[in-house]
């Protein structure tokens, strides 16, 4: 095993048995199940809640940041607890190098992050399908699933994942965590909108209108939604990038 | 062979504060003592020889490769356990170990077992490190630094805060590893645990080495010089440590007994034995009890 596979093996490892990930991932089921489960009461108040597409899109744009939003707080310390207990000078003193240890810690909260929502996204289709009104083939479902993966899974949880344990070791923490605790408010409150809005953020960005459009206003910017998926991903390879360039980082010698 | 050589090592932080002034030492097989007061540049030297820092100017060599310029293959002969070591809560103890195992090129998990073995951490391989006492985690300090059959061992502090019977078992487990022909370099400020493991040691002092030697060496600083003297009253004492070094005092019934260390033969009163500590406060030039 090498040993950037082992330092992410060790660091899902750690995260997967904190309680508090559970207990976020619960809680945002549970908000899920009571806002958008297709029951005849939550039919009568929301429209569309029948067509799967737009349930995983509810559920996700909500709920998801919820339970991104938890993930932050967990994530949010990984380098720079590992500064402050002493374990960084443990491992600057073996045979490791900066790319295995910032490259493990990466893959192994990227690993995490892509469990809960998966999980998140496995629990809500089950549920759905428990109170299903529709008459979807196995299609439309592997279809959801494809693209909430590709289209807000993969890219939101990358920036989320390197967001949180990569600018610590930048920002201080506090700075951090009013930084992105706006970033997830404004998120929140933002609505669908049929406009071109790039930068507007991570569950709600143009790029997850591939997953459900609405009837009235079908129209999709595609240079909108590729600067979305910019922002995300630019997002998180910039704090990489930003922790990989800081020479007081690790080692003199690398 | 010497297992570590120092150079004219000197550390100068970026806000000018020099830490290490002009060090030169070797280290041999064996448990080395390294001892100094707190702030007295014994962390600095430390985590420059685990190759965590480097040297301002100076050089280093472990297992005979330069530190600056073969880091990596100097790092694969070290184990290293820092003072300030707080381990990850949720993990196992054997997970940590296999953890910090795996970093250093170990695959076989039954070479994890063995380690804890040596710690007696056996039995406690399956509990979580956040259930440990203080004394069990510093084994596990010492079994993370064992894993990998390291050649030199190099320990910052490793019993301070144990019970006594912690400090015992540590101090068996480094005497256990320096007999096949490895090395220990023992940081420490509590001179019984140097008395106890170390033929040889260095006495740092405000960054500088004050000395190097064996501990019969350092011994011969205060022999026939250490003299137990009577005085009635506290105000007395400060008039005695103007005459001579005050090693230590005692409050007795019938008065106060001050342990010092005559360099004039000033005090008509014969020698007692003198122990590494006497030696040890010597070289830093006395307790000051006014």
């Amino acid at each position: 095993m090498s040993k950037l596979a082992a330092v992410a093996k060790y660091e899902y490892k750690m995260q997967i048995s904190r309680p508090a990930g559970w207990g976020v991932l619960l809680f945002s089921t549970v908000t899920a199940f009571l806002d958008c489960l297709p029951t005849a009461a939550n039919m009568a108040r929301v429209e569309f809640l029948g067509e799967i597409h737009y349930y995983v899109r509810r559920v996700f744009a909500f709920d998801g940041l919820i339970l991104l939003f938890g993930l932050m707080f967990l994530m949010a310390g990984r380098l720079v607890g590992d500064r402050k207990t002493g374990v960084k000078d443990l491992l600057m003193a073996a045979p490791v190098h900066k790319k295995d240890y910032v490259g493990g810690k990466l893959l192994g909260n990227l690993c995490y992050t892509l469990t809960m929502m998966f999980s998140l996204l496995g629990i809500s289709i089950c549920g759905y399908l428990l109170c299903r009104r529709g008459t979807e083939g196995i299609g439309s479902f592997l279809h959801v699933g494809y693209s909430v993966a590709l289209y807000l899974i993969l890219p939101a949880s990358f920036f989320v994942t390197a967001s949180c344990v990569m600018l610590p070791e930048i920002l201080d923490i506090r700075f951090f965590y009013l930084l992105y605790s706006i970033l997830f408010m404004v998120n929140a409150f933002s609505v669908n909108s049929a406009e071109k809005m790039p930068f507007y953020i991570f569950t709600q960005g143009d790029l997850t209108k591939y997953i459900w459009r609405h009837p009235k206003w079908p129209q999709i910017y595609p240079g909108s939604a590729w600067l979305n998926l910019a922002f995300l991903l630019g997002t998180g390879i910039l704090a990489v990038t930003l922790v990989a360039a800081k020479r007081s980082f690790w080692r003199a010698d690398e | 062979m010497n297992q570590i050589e120092i150079n004219n090592l000197t550390k100068q932080y970026k806000n000018q504060v020099t830490a290490l002034t002009d060090i030169s030492f070797q280290v041999e097989s064996g448990v080395f003592g390294l001892l100094g007061h707190n702030g007295s540049g014994k962390t600095t030297l430390m985590k420059i020889l685990a190759t965590i820092m480097r040297p301002t100017s100076g050089s280093v060599r472990i297992g005979g490769y330069d530190i600056n310029t073969q880091g990596e293959e100097a790092r694969r002969l070290i184990g290293y356990l820092p003072q300030e070591l707080s381990m990850y809560p949720t993990l196992t103890v054997f997970d940590f170990v296999c953890y910090m195992a795996a970093l250093k090129g170990v695959k076989d998990r039954k070479k994890v077992m063995d380690v804890l073995e040596q710690v007696d951490m056996g039995q406690y391989a399956g509990r979580r490190i956040g259930q440990l006492s203080g004394g069990m985690k510093r084994r596990v300090g010492i079994a993370q630094a064992l894993a990998g059959d390291p050649r030199i061992l190099i320990v910052d502090e490793p019993t301070a805060g144990l019970d006594p019977e912690e400090r015992v078992r540590f101090r068996s487990v480094l005497s256990r590893f320096a007999k096949d022909d490895k090395c220990v370099l023992l940081s420490t400020h509590i001179v019984e645990d140097v008395y106890q493991l170390c033929e040889k040691l260095a006495v740092l002092r405000k960054g500088a080495l004050f000395f190097s030697g064996s501990a019969e060496e350092l011994l011969s600083k205060a022999a026939g010089k250490v003299k137990i003297v009577e005085i009635e009253k506290e105000k007395d004492l400060a008039a005695l440590q103007k005459k001579a070094v005050v090693l230590s005092v005692t409050y007795e019934h019938s008065g106060i007994l001050a342990r010092i260390l005559d360099e004039r033969g000033e005090f008509p009163v014969p020698p007692v034995a003198e122990t590494l500590e006497d030696a040890y406060v010597y070289c830093m030039g006395g307790k000051n009890y006014e």
